[in-house]
C-alpha cells in the first residue's frame, strides 16, 4: 500500500469511562442492603462511605437508594448508618 | 473546616460503579474521596490494585484521564505530565495514585527524585500494608507480626516510616489520612490542592480480602487504627508537624483503645502472641515519639 | 543542488553535538535524561542550551534512565514533543519502559549512543540497541555525524506521522561518532520549521475527554494493538523513504532509501553489509579491493527496523556473494543482522554465497584493511 490515506490508523490503548465495565457486579452479592425509609434522616453517611458508588442520591433532600445492578453487598452502608435505617437481607 | 455531606453530593462520580474492586474495598473509598476533591485531575497509576479495579479495555471504571505506567515509574511519568501541561498552559492537578508497594518499595527512586525536584505533583499512597494486587505478599509497609503469603508466620521486621522518609525531602505538604474519616481526607486533599510542588498524602486503606476482615467494617477498621494509635493522623507543613484532632486526642497512650481491639478483627494478626503485640506496640510508640520531635 | 532552502551553516561538530543541534532545531518541549558515557555530552549540551535560553524547553533532571523514559512517556501523552537519550546500561535500566513506549505507541525520539554491555567497557558495539530491536521502535544506524543530525531530524517527523506514531531510536557508535568532530552542515531554523510541523498529538490526557491509557486488556485487545503495531511498521516502510526523500530534496542530504549502496551494484561480485560506522569503514575498503580486481559494494542498512527487506532483496539479487559484518551477537546463534539477511535470502530464493563475521565488539578497531582482507579470503 503506497497511498497514505488508505493506510490503517494506529490502534491506541485507550479505554473509555463506562458504567458496569466489570459486568453486573450485583451478581457477586449473597445479601443486600435494604432501606427502611421511615428511619432514614438523610445524613448520607451511607453514600459517603459506599466504596462502589451504588448508594445513589438524585438530588439534595431526597432519600438515598441502592443500585442493585452493581451493589456488591459489602454491608458498609448498614454498618455506618447511625439510625439503623438499613439492614442486610439475604438474596 | 468542617465538610457537610450535602456539600459533597454533587461531587463528580470519578470511580464508576460496576468495577473489579472487592466488596468493601478501602482503596475505592479513598480514591472516590480524593479524586473527586480535585479540579482537572490527571491520574498516574502504577501496577497496584488500582490498575486492576479499572476493569477491562476498552472500558474503564475511572472517569478521569488516567495513565497506567510501570510499577516504578509513577512519579517520573507524572513529572512529564506536569511539565508538559504547564508548557501547554493547561491547568491540571497531576496525581500519583499508588499502593504501598509502589511508594514504600519499588518506586522509592522515582518519587524521591520527583520530590527532590519539587515537581508539581500530588502523590497519594493508599496503604494497606502489603501487596494486595498480587495476593497479599509482604511489603515495606507491612507491620511487625502481620501474616502475609510471604511471611506465613508473621513479619519479623518493623513497618517502614514512609512519612519520615518523605519529610527528609522537605516538600511543602505531607499528611496522613484514613478511609475511616473520609471528610478529614477530603479536607486534606483540598488543602493540598491549593499548594504547589510535591505533596504527599498517606491514606490508611483497609483491605478486607487481604486482611481477612469483614467487608462491612472497612470504615470501622480505619477508625480503630486511629483510635488505638496504630495509624496517627497528622499534617506536616514546611517541616512542622501537627497531629490532627483525632490523633491529638489519643496522644496519651492511656487514652487509646486497646490495640487488641484493632488486631482481633483481622485474620492477619490472629496468630500474634501477647509478646508479639507488645513488640508491635513498641514500634508504634517509637514512631509517635519520633514524629513528635517535628512538632 | 539545494535550491529551496536557506543557506546552510557548516560547523565542526561531534556526533553528540550533532544530536543536540538537531534536537534544538526540532524544538521539543520536554527533555528528560540521565547521564551515561558516552551519551553524556548530548544532555550536557542540551541542558546548556536550555539554561542559556537557546532552546525553550523543560529539561527534567531525572534520577535514573527508568525515570527518564517514564517522564518522556508522561510528557508525550500530556501533548508535547519529547526527547531523551541514553547508552548501553542506561538503555537496559529503562528497558521496561522502552517496551512500554513501543507497545503503547509513544512517539519519543531517543538516540542510543552505542556502547558495549560488558562490565565495564565503555566503547562501542551494537549489543545494546540490538537487544531492543524487537521492542516496537523504529531503529536507525548512522554512519557519520552528518547522518546523525539528518536522521535525528527525520526521526521526529517519522515518529509523529499519524500513520506511524511510534518511537524512534537513532543509533550512533560511541566515541567513533559521539566524541569525534567532523564537518556537519546545519540547516536553518526556518527550513526545519517548514520540514517539521509542530507536534500534533493523536491522544492527549485531557480532563475534558477522559480516557485510561494502557489499562487492563484481554487477549483480543492486545491482539488488535499488536496487529496495529505490525501495520504501523508496514506503513513506515512506505513513509520513511518519502520523508527521507523530502529531506534530501530540501537539504541535499540523506538519500531517499532506507539502505545506502556505495559502489556499482550492477557490476559487483560481492556485497559487504555493516551498520553505522562499520559501514563507512567498509566503503574505504572498496578501493583497496578494486586495486586487487575485486568488485565489491557496500550495502548499509540505514534503517534496521523496519527491516528494509524489499530494498535489500533488490540489491542482493545483483551480487553472487554477501559478507555480513555484525557488531553484536545473538548468543547461541549468530550476529543479528546475519540471521535476518539469511532469512530474506531463503524466503526470496536468492541463491548467493553467504558469509558472516562478528567484529568490533567492545570498541575493537575494525580497519578497512581488515575488511578488505576478509573479503579477499572468500573471493
Amino acid at each position: 500500500m503506497t497511498n497514505e490515506n488508505e493506510m490503517k490508523d494506529p490502534v491506541l490503548p485507550l479505554g473509555r469511562p463506562t458504567i458496569g465495565s466489570a459486568g453486573n457486579t450485583g451478581t457477586w452479592r449473597s445479601s443486600k442492603p435494604v432501606f427502611i425509609e421511615e428511619k432514614c434522616i438523610k445524613c448520607y453517611e451511607c453514600w459517603l462511605n459506599c466504596p462502589e458508588g451504588t448508594i445513589r442520591v438524585d438530588a439534595d433532600e431526597e432519600y438515598p437508594y441502592v443500585d442493585y445492578v452493581y451493589c456488591k453487598g459489602c454491608g458498609i452502608c448498614v454498618h455506618v448508618c447511625p439510625k439503623e435505617a438499613l439492614e442486610m437481607k439475604p438474596e | 473546616m468542617s465538610i457537610k455531606i450535602p456539600q459533597l453530593l454533587n461531587r463528580p462520580d470519578v470511580l464508576l460503579r460496576g468495577n473489579f474492586a472487592c466488596a468493601g474495598c478501602g482503596l475505592s473509598i479513598a480514591y472516590r474521596t480524593t479524586i473527586s476533591a480535585l479540579e482537572n485531575p490527571i491520574v498516574v497509576i502504577p501496577a497496584c490494585c488500582a490498575s486492576v479495579i479499572q476493569s477491562l479495555h476498552p472500558n474503564v471504571t475511572y472517569n478521569v484521564p488516567t495513565l497506567n505506567i510501570a510499577f516504578a515509574a509513577h512519579a517520573s511519568a507524572a513529572s512529564g505530565i506536569s511539565r508538559g501541561k504547564k508548557r501547554r498552559g493547561e491547568k491540571v492537578t497531576t496525581v500519583v495514585w499508588t499502593g504501598d508497594g509502589g511508594t514504600y518499595d519499588i518506586g522509592v527512586s522515582t518519587w524521591s527524585g520527583a520530590a527532590e525536584r519539587n515537581e508539581d505533583i500530588l502523590h497519594c499512597c493508599y496503604d494497606n500494608g502489603f501487596y494486595s494486587n498480587t495476593g497479599a505478599q509482604r511489603s515495606g509497609a507491612t507491620p511487625r507480626g502481620a501474616v502475609t503469603t510471604t511471611t506465613p508466620t508473621g513479619k519479623t521486621e518493623k513497618r517502614k516510616s514512609i512519612t519520615r522518609i518523605m519529610m527528609a525531602h522537605d516538600i511543602p505538604y505531607i499528611a496522613t489520612a484514613s478511609v475511616g474519616y473520609p471528610r478529614d481526607l477530603y479536607t486534606k486533599v483540598k488543602k493540598a490542592a491549593q499548594i504547589e510542588g510535591y505533596r504527599f498524602i498517606l491514606i490508611d486503606a483497609p483491605c478486607p480480602t487481604g486482611w481477612n476482615s469483614d467487608p462491612a467494617i472497612t470504615r470501622e477498621l480505619g477508625r480503630l487504627a486511629v483510635q488505638t494509635g496504630y495509624f496517627p493522623l497528622f499534617e506536616v507543613e514546611n517541616g512542622k508537624l501537627t497531629f490532627s484532632r483525632r490523633s491529638e486526642r489519643v496522644r496519651d497512650p492511656e487514652r487509646r483503645k486497646p490495640l487488641e481491639e484493632y488486631l482481633s478483627k483481622q485474620g492477619r494478626f490472629k496468630q500474634m502472641t501477647s509478646e508479639a503485640i507488645k513488640a508491635l506496640s513498641k514500634d508504634l510508640q517509637r514512631e509517635w515519639d519520633l514524629l513528635a520531635r517535628f512538632e | 543542488m539545494v535550491q529551496t532552502s536557506e543557506k546552510q551553516k557548516i560547523e565542526l561538530l561531534t556526533g553528540n553535538e550533532s544530536v543536540a543541534t538537531a534536537v534544538k532545531l526540532a524544538k521539543p518541549q520536554v527533555i528528560a535524561a540521565y547521564p551515561i558515557t558516552p551519551q553524556t555530552t548530548i544532555v550536557e549540551t542540551l541542558s546548556k542550551m536550555v539554561a542559556e535560553g537557546e532552546l525553550d524547553c523543560d529539561y527534567v533532571n531525572v534520577e535514573s534512565e527508568h525515570s527518564a523514559m517514564g517522564a518522556a512517556i508522561g510528557a508525550s501523552l500530556s501533548g508535547v514533543r519529547t526527547f531523551t537519550a541514553t547508552s548501553a546500561h542506561g538503555l537496559l535500566y529503562m528497558g521496561e519502559l522502552v517496551w512500554w513506549a513501543g507497545l503503547t505507541r509513544i512517539p519519543i525520539v531517543m538516540p542510543v549512543v552505542n556502547r558495549s554491555l560488558n562490565p565495564w567497557n565503555i566503547w562501542p558495539d551494537h549489543q545494546d540497541s540490538m537487544s531492543f530491536r524487537d521492542a516496537g521502535w523504529i531503529q536507525f544506524y548512522a554512519k557519520n555525524n552528518q547522518e546523525v543530525l539528518d536522521l535525528t531530524l527525520c526521526a521526529f517527523k517519522i515518529a509523529e506521522h499519524h500513520k506511524i506514531w511510534m518511537p524512534v531510536m537513532v543509533c550512533l557508535d560511541g566515541f567513533i561518532l559521539s566524541h569525534t568532530s567532523a564537518q556537519v552542515s546545519i540547516p536553518s531554523q526556518k527550513d526545519v520549521d517548514e520540514f517539521l510541523p509542530p507536534f500534533e498529538p493523536l491522544a492527549i490526557l485531557d480532563p475534558k475527554d477522559p480516557f485510561a491509557h494502557g489499562s487492563l486488556t484481554d487477549s483480543q485487545g492486545i491482539w488488535e494493538q499488536r496487529m496495529s503495531l505490525i501495520d504501523g511498521f508496514e506503513n513506515s516502510r512506505v513513509i520513511i523513504p518519502k520523508i527521507f526523500a523530502e529531506y534530501a530534496e530540501k537539504f541535499g542530504k540523506l538519500g531517499k532509501n532506507m539502505i545506502e549502496i556505495t559502489g556499482d551494484i550492477n557490476s559487483a561480485d560481492i556485497a559487504i553489509m555493516a551498520l553505522g560506522t562499520l559501514g563507512e569503514e567498509a566503503e574505504q575498503a572498496l578501493e583497496v579491493l578494486n586495486e586487487k580486481g575485486i568488485k565489491a559494494v557496500v550495502v548499509r542498512l540505514r534503517v534496521f527496523r523496519p527491516f528494509p527487506r524489499k530494498e535489500l532483496i533488490t540489491a542482493l539479487k545483483k551480487v553472487s556473494k554477501v559478507l555480513v559484518i555484525d557488531r553484536a551477537v545473538s548468543f547461541g546463534n549468530a550476529g543479528q543482522m546475519a540471521i535476518e539477511v539469511q532469512a530474506e535470502l531463503y524466503t526470496h530464493k536468492i541463491e548467493i554465497e553467504f558469509h558472516q563475521i562478528i567484529r568490533g565488539l567492545g570498541g575493537m578497531d575494525v580497519t578497512y584493511m581488515e575488511i578488505a582482507a576478509e573479503v579477499e579470503k572468500i573471493m
